[in-house]
C-alpha cells in the first residue's frame, strides 16, 4: 500500500509539482481504474441488471394486473399489493442510482464548511430511506387478495398484465402446462404453444410454474443472502480487525483464539443444525441461514483488518493524530480504518459469491423452502430431460457467482498499484 | 527571537523511559532533566538512536507501551506534572497545549483525509468552533504558515502536494490551537536544503509571533545554529553536554560535542572530516562508567570505565558529564585537534 502512495503520487502531480485537476481521492482513482476493465463492468452492470430485475420482478411476472378498468372505473392493483419490503427495495435502488446527482448538489453546501460531499449525500439518502422505511411499515397493509385477476381478465375493459401474465404461485389450473420447454421454442411442444410465443420464454417446471418468474424470485433470495450475510460479517470483521490489530498483546491473543474456533466449524454442517434447532416461527430458516452466515464468515476479514492494523498502527499519521489528543476510539474509526478498507473491499465481494454459493447448496439439499435457483437446480436434476430447469437455473448460479469473481478481481486490480493502466 | 520572560514552562527532571523487550531492556532515554523557557528555543542534539525522539515522545506520553514505559522523572508543564495526570486531562494537553511536528512530512498526514480536514479537526477537538467558523481559521492557519490559494488547497489531498508544503501544512495542524510548546521532531531532514531554509525561517517567524516555546530535535548543527539559544547535547539516552549556543559552538567540553563538531564540513577548514572512532553502542547494552569511553580518546581505561561522570556545572549556564572536561579545554586552548583526521 505504500507503493500505491507514492504511485499515487507520480500519477496525479505533473512534473511542476502543481496538483492535475480536481482533488482526486483514493475511491474516484479505483473506479477510473475499475472502469478501463471491461470484464469488472460487464460483471457489475449484470449485478445491477439482476437487482433491478429482481427489484422488478412483480412487473416482469405475476398475475396482478398493473391497471385495471373494469365498468369504467380505473385502478392499479399491483401497487396494492407490493409488499412494503418491496417498496422499500424499489427506493432503496432509486436512491443508490440518485446519490451521484445528489453529491453534485451537495458539493458546493459541503465544501462551504469542509465536510465531504459523499459522506452528506449518503446521510441525506440514508435518512430519506429510513423515513420512507418508516412511513411504509408504520402506515401501510398491502392487500394480499389478488382477486382472481387472471380469470376475470375478459371482465376488464383494459388490463394491463406483467410480461408474463402467470401466477406466481401456480394452482390445479396451471397443472395442465407442467414441463413445458420455453415458449418461443414452440415447434419443440406444438400441442401447448404456437410457434414463437413468449408466454413462458423459459419453459415452466413441474407444477406449472414459469421458470423466469422463479429465476427473478430465486435472485431476490440470492441477493438478499449475499448482501445481508456479508454485511454482517463485514462489519464484525472490521471492528474485531481493527481492535486485534491495534490492541495486540492479549487482546489479539484471545481475538484471534476465537477466530481460529470459529474457521474451524463446519459451516454447512452448523447451519443444518440451527435450522433443525430453531423452530420457523421464530426466525424463518432463510434468516438462519443468513444469520450464520455472517457471524462465521467474519473470520476472513478479521484477518485482513488486523494485518492492516498493524501496519497502519506503525504509520507516522497515526502518531500524529494521537499527538494531537485525538482519543483511541475516533482514531480506529476515523483515522485507521478508511486506510485498510480497500483489501476488505476485495474479500466482501468474494465473499458475497461464496454466500450465494452456499445458500444454493442449501436449498438444493432441500434445507431451505424459500424460492431459490438451487431448489431449482434440485427439480431439475430428478428430470434431467427437462433440461430448461437445470440449464437456466444452473446459468443463474454460475453467471451471477461468475460475476461477483470478475468484480472482486478487478476491484483487487484496481487498488493494486503495480496492475495500473 | 528575544526571550520577554524568562520563567521556566517546561521543566523536565531526571525523565527515564525504558523499552521492555524480548531481547532485554533497552535504556533509550536515562535522567535526562531540561528546562524550556517560556518563549525560547531548547534545541536536542545527538545522532540517530540517542533518544531524542523518545525523550519527546515521553513528554508527550506517546511512548508505545507495551515494550516502552517511563520508569521515573517528572514532566513540568507550568507546574503541572504530565506524568501523573489522567487520560483524558493528557488529551487535552495533546495538540492543544502541547503539540509536535514530524520528520516525515510524507507519511505524518493522514492519506485519506484532505489537509484541511486534518487541520480542522485538531481545532474541532481542542475548540468549540463550528465547522464553518472552523472552516475560517483553518484557511486563515494555511495562509499563515505560507500555502498559497489556501481556500482551494484546502481541499487537495496530501499526495497532492510537494514534501515543503506538506510540512507546512503538519505546521499548520500543530498550531491551529495555539500551543505554548511545539516539539519540533527533525522538521527539516527530509526537505531539500532550500525548502529547509524556508521552513525553518517559518518556524521563527511563527515563534516570534505566537510567543511559543520550540523543543528542537535534531543531528544538524546548523539548523541548531539557526534555532536555538540553548543545546542539550545527548548521547546513549543522556545528556552529556548542556549550554547556550555561542558557549557550545566556541567552548564544547565534552569529547562527544567535540567530535560532533569535528565530523561536519565547513568552508574554513577544507581538511579531511574527522568521524569518532567506533559505532554507537546499542542501548540494550549500554557501556559501565561514562558510557562514551569505548570510542573516546580522553578514555583513561579506569576511572571513566568505572564510574559515571555527573553533569556538572563548569560555569555560567554550561554543564558537562565527563571526567576530563578540563583536559578537552588544554587541548583546544593548544590547537590541537582531539580526534585524528
Amino acid at each position: 500500500m505504500t507503493d500505491g502512495r507514492t504511485t499515487r503520487v507520480a500519477t496525479s502531480v505533473t512534473p511542476g509539482g502543481e496538483p492535475a485537476g480536481p482533488p482526486r481521492t483514493y475511491g474516484s482513482i479505483v473506479w477510473g481504474q475499475l472502469k478501463k476493465r471491461p470484464s469488472a463492468m460487464v460483471s457489475l452492470a449484470f449485478i445491477v441488471l439482476l437487482a433491478l430485475a429482481a427489484i422488478l420482478a412483480p412487473f416482469i411476472g405475476g398475475e396482478v394486473p398493473i391497471r385495471w378498468v373494469e365498468g369504467g372505473e380505473a385502478s392499479w392493483p399491483i401497487f396494492r399489493c407490493l409488499t412494503n419490503g418491496e417498496y422499500v427495495a424499489m427506493v432503496a435502488f432509486l436512491l443508490g442510482a440518485l446519490l451521484p446527482i445528489t453529491i453534485r448538489l451537495v458539493r458546493p453546501g459541503a465544501e462551504q464548511v469542509g465536510a465531504s460531499p459523499m459522506l452528506r449525500a449518503l446521510a441525506i439518502h440514508a435518512a430519506v430511506l429510513a423515513v420512507v422505511a418508516g412511513l411504509l411499515f408504520g402506515m401501510r397493509e398491502p392487500e394480499r387478495s389478488y382477486g382472481f385477476y387472471l380469470e376475470r381478465a375478459d371482465e376488464a375493459e383494459t388490463a394491463w398484465f406483467p410480461l408474463i401474465a402467470y401466477p406466481r404461485n401456480p394452482g390445479f389450473s396451471e397443472l395442465p402446462f407442467k414441463e413445458q420447454p420455453p415458449s418461443w421454442l414452440g415447434w419443440l411442444a406444438p400441442e401447448s404453444y404456437p410457434p414463437g410465443s413468449w408466454a413462458h420464454p423459459l419453459g415452466t417446471g413441474r407444477i406449472g410454474d414459469d421458470v423466469l418468474i422463479r429465476i427473478l424470485y430465486g435472485a431476490r433470495t440470492a441477493l438478499n443472502i449475499g448482501f445481508v450475510a456479508v454485511g454482517i460479517s463485514l462489519a464484525i470483521g472490521v471492528l474485531l480487525g481493527a481492535i486485534s490489530g491495534n490492541f495486540g498483546g492479549w487482546v489479539d491473543l484471545v481475538l484471534m483464539r476465537v477466530a481460529e474456533i470459529v474457521m474451524s466449524i463446519p459451516r454447512l454442517i452448523l447451519i443444518i443444525i440451527m435450522i433443525t434447532v430453531i423452530p420457523e416461527r421464530w426466525i424463518p430458516p432463510i434468516w438462519t441461514v443468513v444469520l450464520v452466515l455472517g457471524v462465521t464468515g467474519w473470520t476472513g476479514t478479521y484477518r485482513l483488518m488486523r494485518a492492516e492494523l498493524f501496519r497502519i498502527r506503525g504509520e507516522d499519521y497515526m502518531t500524529a493524530a494521537r499527538a494531537l489528543g485525538v482519543r483511541t476510539g475516533r482514531l480506529l474509526i476515523r483515522h485507521a480504518i478508511p486506510n485498510g478498507l480497500a483489501p476488505i473491499l476485495v474479500g466482501a465481494t468474494f465473499g458475497i459469491a461464496g454466500a450465494v454459493f452456499l445458500e444454493v447448496t442449501l436449498a438444493f439439499l432441500g434445507l431451505v423452502q424459500t424460492p431459490s435457483w438451487g431448489m431449482m437446480l434440485n427439480d431439475g436434476r430428478q428430470h434431467l430431460e427437462y433440461w430448461w430447469l437445470w440449464v437456466t437455473s444452473g446459468s443463474a448460479i454460475f453467471l451471477t457467482v461468475f460475476a461477483y469473481n470478475l468484480l472482486g478481481e478487478g476491484i483487487r486490480d484496481a487498488i493494486d498499484p503495480r496492475l495500473r493502466i | 527571537m528575544t526571550e520577554t520572560t524568562t520563567d521556566t514552562l517546561l521543566a523536565v527532571n531526571g525523565l527515564t523511559t525504558r523499552f521492555f523487550t524480548e531481547e532485554g531492556v533497552s535504556r533509550a532515554v536515562e535522567e535526562v532533566s531540561f528546562q524550556i523557557p517560556r518563549g525560547g528555543t531548547v534545541a536536542l542534539v545527538g545522532e540517530s538512536g540517542c533518544g531524542k525522539t523518545v525523550t519527546a515522545l515521553s513528554i508527550l506520553r506517546l511512548v508505545p507501551d507495551p515494550p516502552g514505559r517511563i520508569v521515573a522523572g517528572a514532566v513540568h508543564l507550568d507546574g503541572t506534572d504530565l506524568l501523573t495526570l489522567p487520560g483524558d486531562a493528557m488529551r487535552r494537553v495533546r495538540g492543544n497545549r502541547i503539540s509536535m511536528i514530524f520528520q516525515e512530512p510524507m507519511t505524518s498526514l493522514n492519506p485519506v483525509f484532505t489537509v484541511g480536514d486534518q487541520v480542522l479537526e485538531a481545532l474541532l477537538l481542542h475548540t468549540d468552533v463550528d465547522r464553518a467558523e472552523g472552516r475560517r481559521r483553518t484557511v486563515d492557519m494555511l495562509r499563515k504558515v505560507g500555502i498559497p490559494d489556501p481556500e482551494r488547497r484546502l481541499d487537495e489531498y496530501p499526495h497532492q502536494m510537494s514534501g515543503g508544503m506538506r510540512q507546512r501544512v503538519m505546521i499548520a495542524i500543530s498550531l491551529v490551537c495555539g500551543p505554548e510548546l511545539l516539539i519540533a521532531d527533525e522538521p527539516t531532514t527530509a526537505l531539500d536544503v532550500t525548502i529547509q531554509a524556508q521552513i525553518l525561517d517559518l518556524l521563527r517567524d511563527l515563534q516570534a509571533d505566537l510567543g511559543m516555546s520550540v523543543l528542537l530535535i535534531t543531528h544538524d548543527l546548523g539548523v541548531v545554529a539557526e534555532m536555538a539559544r540553548h543545546v542539550a547535547v545527548m548521547y546513549l539516552g543522556r545528556i552529556v553536554e548542556e549550554a547556550d549556543i555561542r558557549d557550545l559552538f566556541d567552548r564544547p567540553l565534552h569529547p562527544y560535542t567535540v567530535g560532533l563538531f569535528r565530523s561536519r564540513p565547513t568552508l574554513q577548514h577544507r581538511e579531511r572530516l574527522a568521524s569518532i572512532p567506533g559505532l554507537v553502542p546499542s542501548p540494550m547494552a549500554v557501556p559501565s562508567g561514562c558510557s562514551f569511553h569505548p570510542r573516546c580518546p580522553l578514555s583513561d581505561g579506569e576511572r571513566c570505565v568505572r564510574e559515571r561522570p555527573p553533569l556538572e556545572t563548569k560555569h555560567a549556564a554550561h554543564s558537562v558529564a565527563c571526567w576530563h572536561a578540563d583536559r578537552v579545554a588544554e587541548v583546544r586552548d593548544r590547537g590541537e585537534g582531539l580526534y585524528e583526521t
